[in-house]
């Protein structure tokens, strides 16, 4: 086919590859539950959970001794534990926006990395949500954060940002998990009628809430569905504008920035999306899903990279003009000391991960380069990490110089951070092998048969058994 | 009421007639309980259920058996004492040699605070940092407890048996082979004693042994006037003072009445105010040096030179002096530099304008310091005359610190170890002081105290001298015993106990009456008797009580010296010969007493481990402090390890590289490194600092020539508080309009320099007023005109950076010291940080200083960050720290432009020994960890002056009232000895807070950012002499 860009735009190639048949999908998801975990998962949830472990001890001891286990002092107050927060936040964006927004929008190709990328986003956002938790000084009243009627007769300040992340992040996740958990309905259903064992059969069942596949289901499925994702679209859009509030409120040059808000959330995407091809692209080929995610959705998704990190860089560049044009010393100093600083290293590591190197995306061999694009999207996730470092960071030289200090973190820093990781991938391969990693109907929704208007259906009906 | 029912009942007349009083008075009569709490649906009903659940919640948790407690009624109260009001009394106690009257507060019997006695005239109500940390000190927990023989503890019956059975058997012998070795103590009692005891014991030796000694002031001035003296500064009557290489504000004689009386010649209404003018001449950069006016960097060893300069320079000007000396200054002075001798010409003529210059208030003054040399002093003395200041701004006054005929220091340590080593010495009692640790490293003080056969040491620890002594005696903290203390001028204060030793304890006058074998060796019947015997006769109580309550008695023990007139003795003084300017590679060690420690004497004291000394910044440690030239030729930088050599003895240190101090003067700091056990019970890494006696010399103790500075390998870790030392940012950015700054002539032409502040990109600050729009809240703006708006004032023309608030703040405030390791990592607790900035290009600096507490500011970036809302404000214009709804964010921290916040990252007062718990203030909430904390004004001080206030105000005393408000002072302000920090009242415009405030000085910090902060500061005027500038 010499002429592939035409016939991809008239005709785009099937979104799922290899011919398959509603059967045959379901069989090829469900198997991954049903058969008895494989080595190669059994060493990946032993690491995954071993590197949890790490982090469970290392919270029992900040528990136990108090937040001077941490690299933190007197200017910077908020270290890697809030960075790890905007992290992990910011991966939860992808998830979201692939299921709700591309739905709302009808981008049929989101239907095979859907679900990934929303459990992607439960758990980043419970990988988020530690970190505000155990950050503070005294966990114990750490509940005091939220509107709860108490003897005291005191309510939170609801002037403060910090509490109106507690809503966004909260909302968010719930948002989130019932979204998720209203897609998984159908999928579970399928496996609770597949399951063999007793134990299997009860769990799917308890979860799928009596779905028997009725017209009447569906409709009601649809429209929740529908429903929700209009719910979550916004969503994605606030809950990063607010965490972002949590610096921009702020009177600290570096963090009082109007652009905050719209930066954050392309950040957040960019970083989301980087996310999920780092998770997507191995687990396709171990799982043997690439007739699912295919080098289409791959090559879409980098294109999205591609977007976001231009924006991003727009933003970086937008930050300097405006702290020259501002006119404020404070604010013109703190983004030099920013760029040329004692962190330099961490502003020039985040713009090298950021700007440049998704700029490869603009060559379709990079973007259909399977290596490649896990190796970019992981200089994706590096940089996103030290943009929130970088930020966070601005608190080391404000306005007075005699305040001026720095921070180094200390191991419990890096094993809280390393953790996270430990966290969020033992939930993630735990998904993997209980429940179905694409959305079975979705998938089979998309596939040429679903079309009334299928041509096979002719062929079918000419000749030969009808099967499927 | 307004009931139309004819017959309805009525409790009063005014009920019936509905008189506007009552129906005020009936409206307000459950004011309070009428106040409905914020959420409602808390009924009776609830709260009985509540508190059944908890009750039955009790009994459960009742099963744990509770140790039984007494409760003891004061059935027989003590006489003016009421459960939860502190009390104060007098007493005084002594550094050095240098005493100071004190106020002492105290707590149900624990004495918990020390404040200066306003009728001292050491302290007018004032005192420094070091003062006020030795109440640390009476709760060391690892002070000696128990008398040890060697190392066995053993029983007081049995070191008082011990006592009395030895000396009587040395009485036997006139006391052959007995010495003493006691500090320098200027006390009568003690004087007295040891009258006594050189008459009955009259083989025995006597050695008086300071370390930081002051030797040369008196070698210089026994010269000049023929007897020991010491000299008395009225800087409040100096317009014109030259500090030669002398640290009079910080750290050498009696620092806080200096201060307080030179800030008194450096406080300014306005343009039109005159101010005096201070000349530093300095190897080291002290605290004085940081105040100069003019500053010149001169090797000490060139002082004397200098000194000589200036003789001559006051001879041109017509200034009188003996022939012998005006003959011999020019062959001194041969080769000087002509900047050092323009300097010494321009303080000259400065000088000299001041003498009888119309007003009587116009006196210079010329002030020698402790390691310039002997004839320094006696050239100082004699510029002094020459200038007409001899009687005005300097008195001399007999010295009591040890017997006219005793020589100095250096010298009686050196006696004392020749002894030791000839074996002439059976029993050394050691009468407080730490010699082994202290002397002199040529002498080998510590093997030649081995040789006595018996050593008594009454020690505070079981430190490097008790150590090695056959018997320790724990001695008694000047809270716990009786003694008296004449200060400079004479003044006599009773030291009166605040409470019972608390292990048990002599002091030194009780175990002098010991060795004497006296019947009553208790010292209150020791001091009570000698004053007794010296100024008894009837009614001799009533004027001992008066005494007591006062802490001063009322006819001083001594009168100044007759103004000098002929020199008598300047013949022996020898003139130093000036040798070889010092450099990188012959350094000149210059050993100075520590701005905290002193001289290792309050090591243990974790208050003033943590107190940032006031040049370099740097905790817990002492360094060897370099200027950037000399570090540069040495290629060396901060924290590097480094050997520092002299004289055939080497010891290891840190190099801390300092701006301004002299090139190839290397700057060494006594009292640290200290060895002992128990040594800084708050501290895990073992020793902290280096000590530096080792290279110490009997004859040279303060200044060696011919240093060397050998790098080492690896760094050693510092423990600095303020990392960055400029107002310029860097980058090219203009200086920070922080710490604002002009000269007397820039005042004048433009009285309002302090009001811009605001900085424009890549500009200098600006010279006109920039008024920074008002920023518009949509919230309506709270009124703040009415009742009390508590504010500050901070004048940075005072303002000497000597540490007293922030160490005043720490007591007061329980604030706890968190060590080395957690200063390091910049968490640090201090409340008040003394911001020192350095002014000017490479060495050739000044030093400003700020001291930078919570601003209060009105619109707090602070509290609408705070999920929890633990930080409000107060109607009164506080920002208040509600600890016990802090969760610990640190948000609040995060977005305070001064950074003033401090964050409990640890249980800080986890482990600390009970002991310790007693010092602290009951009044003052300790804080847990996770707690954010903060300056609140004392926010206690505050409530109890308005209780006060209110009661006085209820009972219709309403001025008693209005100066009860006027009296309310935060420990800062309440210690600063240059006053420079006033609290007060805003709205009432007759306060003084509020007269400072409208002063064209005042300015805020940050103002652009709409901030409104409370604490407001005077601009810094410096007073420079237009013929050195430029």
């Amino acid at each position: 086919m010499a002429t592939v860009s035409r016939d991809d735009t008239i005709f785009p190639p099937p979104l799922v590859a290899g011919d398959p048949t509603f059967g045959s999908i379901t069989d090829t998801i469900c198997r991954i539950v049903e058969k008895p975990p494989t080595i190669p998962w059994l060493v990946a949830f032993g690491a995954a959970s071993t590197v949890l472990t790490m982090l469970l001890c290392a919270i029992a001891y900040l528990f136990w001794e108090g937040t001077g286990i941490w690299g933190l002092n007197n200017p910077v107050g908020w270290g890697w534990a809030i960075v790890n927060f905007v992290f992990w936040v910011g991966i939860g964006h992808a998830g979201t926006l692939i299921s709700a927004v591309l739905f709302l929008f009808r981008q049929k190709w989101r239907t095979a990395i859907n679900r990934f990328a929303e459990a992607m986003t439960i758990f980043a956002v419970i990988c988020a949500l530690v970190f505000p938790g155990i950050h503070v000084g005294r966990i114990w009243a750490a509940y005091w954060m939220l509107p709860l009627p108490n003897q005291m007769g005191m309510w939170p300040n609801f002037r403060s940002p910090l509490l109106w992340d507690v809503f966004a992040v909260s909302t968010y996740f719930t948002v989130s998990l019932l979204f998720w958990y209203v897609g998984l309905i159908p999928d579970l259903a399928t496996l609770r009628d597949r399951a063999k064992g007793k134990l299997a059969f009860w769990a799917y069942g308890f979860f799928s809430l009596g779905w028997r596949g009725a017209n009447r289901h569906w409709q009601n499925y649809e429209r929740a569905y529908l429903i929700l994702a209009g719910l979550a679209t916004p969503l994605v859009l606030s809950v990063h504008t607010i965490v972002s509030f949590d610096f921009a409120v702020s009177v600290i040059p570096g963090w009082h920035t109007t652009i905050f808000p719209p930066y954050f959330v392309a950040g957040a995407i960019f970083s989301g999306f980087a996310m999920v091809l780092t998770l997507a692209v191995p687990s396709r080929k171990l799982f043997g899903l690439q007739d699912f995610i295919t080098v289409r959705h791959i090559e879409n998704m980098n294109k999205i990279i591609l977007v976001t990190g231009t924006m991003v860089g727009y933003a970086y560049a937008m930050e300097f003009f405006i702290a020259w044009y501002s006119a404020s010393p404070y604010e013109a100093f703190a983004f030099v000391n920013r760029a040329f600083g004692p962190y330099a290293w961490a502003y020039w590591i985040m713009v090298s991960c950021n700007v440049i190197t998704p700029q490869l995306f603009w060559f379709k061999k990079i973007r259909t380069n399977i290596v490649l694009t896990f190796i970019l999207s992981i200089f994706v996730n590096i940089g996103m990490w030290f943009e929130r470092f970088v930020i966070t960071m601005s608190l080391h030289r404000d306005f007075l110089p005699s305040s001026w200090d720095y921070f180094s973190p200390t191991l419990f820093d890096w094993a809280m951070l390393i953790g996270s990781f430990g966290l969020f991938f033992t939930l993630f391969i735990l998904f993997l092998k209980f429940l179905p990693a694409v959305a079975i109907a979705e998938v089979k929704g998309v596939l040429p048969q679903a079309n009334p208007h299928w041509e096979g259906y002719h062929k079918h009906a000419e000749g030969g058994a009808h099967h499927g | 009421m307004k009931s139309t029912d004819e017959r309805r009942l009525w409790r009063s007349i005014d009920e019936l007639q509905q008189n506007e009083a009552f129906e005020k008075a009936r409206a307000d009569e459950f004011a309070e309980a009428t106040e409905a709490p914020e959420m409602d649906g808390s009924t009776r009903r609830h709260f009985l259920g509540v508190v059944g659940a908890s009750v039955a919640m009790a009994s459960m948790a009742g099963c744990v058996r509770r140790p039984e407690d007494h409760i003891v009624p004061y059935s027989r109260a003590p006489e003016e004492f009421l459960p939860g009001v502190k009390q104060h009394f007098a007493t005084a106690t002594h550094v050095g040699g240098n005493v100071i009257g004190l106020l002492v507060e105290s707590h149900e019997g624990r004495p918990t605070k020390i404040e200066g006695n306003p009728d001292h005239p050491s302290s007018f109500g004032k005192a420094s940092g070091v003062h006020q940390g030795l109440v640390l000190n009476l709760y060391d927990p690892t002070r000696a407890r128990v008398p040890q023989k060697g190392k066995a503890p053993t029983s007081w019956e049995a070191a008082s048996d011990f006592v009395r059975s030895h000396f009587r058997e040395l009485l036997a012998r006139q006391g052959r082979g007995l010495a003493f070795v006691s500090e320098s103590t200027p006390s009568p009692t003690i004087a007295h004693l040891k009258r006594r005891i050189r008459a009955t014991f009259p083989e025995a030796t006597w050695h008086t042994y300071e370390p930081v000694s002051e030797d040369s002031q008196r070698e210089g001035l026994k010269a000049s006037f023929d007897l020991p003296v010491r000299a008395r500064y009225e800087l409040n009557m100096a317009t014109t003072v030259l500090a030669l290489d002398s640290d009079f504000l910080g750290s050498e004689g009696d620092t806080v009445a200096n201060a307080y009386r030179w800030a008194q010649t450096r406080k300014i209404e306005n343009e039109q105010s005159g101010m005096s003018r201070l000349y530093a001449v300095e190897g080291r950069f002290s605290v004085t040096g940081t105040n100069a006016d003019h500053r010149l960097r001169l090797p000490t060893s060139r002082i004397e030179q200098f000194a000589w300069a200036l003789v001559e320079e006051v001879g041109k000007l017509g200034g009188a002096f003996p022939i012998l000396v005006s003959q011999a200054a020019p062959g001194i002075t041969a080769g000087l530099d002509p900047k050092v001798r323009k300097f010494a010409a321009v303080a000259a003529e400065d000088l000299m304008s001041q003498k009888g210059a119309g007003e009587v208030h116009r006196f210079g003054l010329v002030i020698a310091g402790r390691r310039t040399s002997p004839v320094v002093h006696a050239l100082t003395s004699l510029i002094n005359l020459a200038i007409g200041s001899q009687g005005k701004t300097v008195t001399y006054f007999p010295d009591p610190r040890r017997a006219d005929d005793e020589a100095g220091d250096m010298a009686s340590i050196k006696a004392l170890t020749e002894s030791l080593q000839a074996g002439k010495v059976d029993t050394l009692v050691v009468l407080g002081g730490n010699p082994v640790y202290t002397a002199p490293g040529d002498l080998g003080f510590a093997e030649a105290f081995k040789k006595a056969k018996t050593t008594i040491a009454l020690s505070d620890h079981v430190d490097e001298t008790a150590r090695l002594a056959t018997w320790t005696l724990p001695r008694a903290h000047f809270l716990e015993t009786w003694g008296d203390w004449v200060a400079t001028d004479g003044t006599v204060t009773i030291q009166q106990p605040l409470i019972a030793p608390l292990h048990g304890a002599w002091s030194e006058i009780e175990l002098l009456a010991r060795v004497l074998g006296e019947d009553k060796v208790d010292g209150y019947s020791q001091v009570r008797g000698f004053w007794q015997g010296r100024m008894g006769g009837p009614g001799f109580h009533k004027k001992w009580r008066r005494w007591l309550h006062d802490g001063v008695l009322d006819t001083p023990l001594f009168g100044s010296v007759p103004v000098y007139k002929k020199p008598q003795g300047l013949g022996s003084l020898q003139a130093t010969p000036a040798t070889d300017l010092p450099t990188a590679r012959s350094l000149e060690v210059v050993f100075v007493e520590d701005a905290n420690l002193y001289d290792g004497r309050f090591a243990n004291n974790s208050w003033l481990q943590e107190a940032p000394d006031p040049i370099t910044k740097v905790t817990w440690d002492n360094t060897i402090a370099i200027n950037m030239a000399t570090a540069e030729a040495l290629n060396v930088e901060s924290e590097d390890r480094a050997d520092l050599s002299v004289g055939g003895q080497q010891i290891a240190g840190v190099i801390w590289v300092t701006p301004g101090i002299a090139d190839g003067t290397a700057v060494v700091t006594l009292g640290y490194g200290r060895d002992f056990d128990g040594y800084l019970p708050y501290h895990d890494e073992g020793k902290v600092g280096f000590d530096v006696n080792p290279l110490r010399q009997s004859g040279s103790p303060n200044l060696l020539a011919g240093g060397k500075l050998t790098k080492k390998a690896g760094k050693y870790p510092v423990a600095c508080v303020q990392r960055y030392g400029s107002q310029e940012p860097g980058f090219g950015y203009a200086a920070r309009p922080l710490v604002r700054e002009e000269t007397v002539e820039g005042f004048q032409k433009n009285p309002t320099f302090a009001k811009p502040g605001i900085l424009e990109h890549g500009k200098a600050p600006p010279k006109a007023v920039v008024v920074h729009p008002e920023a518009k809240s949509i919230y309506p703006d709270w009124d703040y005109s009415q009742g009390h708006q508590w504010g500050m004032s901070i004048d940075l023309n005072t303002c000497t950076g000597c540490n007293a608030c922030l160490v005043a703040c720490v007591s007061e405030n329980n604030i706890m010291p968190v060590g080395k390791d957690q200063v390091r990592r910049g968490r640090e607790l201090h409340w008040i940080r003394m911001d020192r900035y350095f002014v000017g290009k490479d060495d050739d600096v000044q030093v400003v200083h700020q001291p930078m507490g919570c601003q209060q500011c009105e619109t707090a970036p602070c509290e609408n960050v705070c999920p929890v809302a633990a930080t409000t404000h107060s109607p009164e214009g506080l920002n208040d720290m509600a600890y016990n709804r802090c969760i610990g964010t640190r948000y609040c921290a995060n977005n305070c432009p001064f950074k003033v916040r401090r964050f409990n990252f640890y249980n800080y007062s986890k482990g600390q020994d009970e002991l310790v718990h007693m010092q602290r203030n009951p009044n003052v909430t300790v804080r847990f960890r996770g707690v954010m904390e903060k300056c609140t004004y004392c926010t206690q001080r505050i409530n109890m002056g308005k209780r006060q206030a209110r009661m006085a105000s209820q009972q219709g005393r309403e001025e008693e009232a209005r100066q009860l408000i006027g009296a309310i002072t935060p420990a800062c302000q309440q210690t600063c000895p240059t006053d420079a920090i006033v609290f007060g009242d805003i709205n009432d415009k007759t306060s003084r807070v509020a007269k400072l405030k409208a002063q064209s000085r005042d300015y805020q910090l940050l103002s652009e950012l709409n901030l409104h902060p409370r604490t407001s500061y005077l601009a810094k005027v410096r007073n420079p002499n237009p013929k050195l500038v430029g």
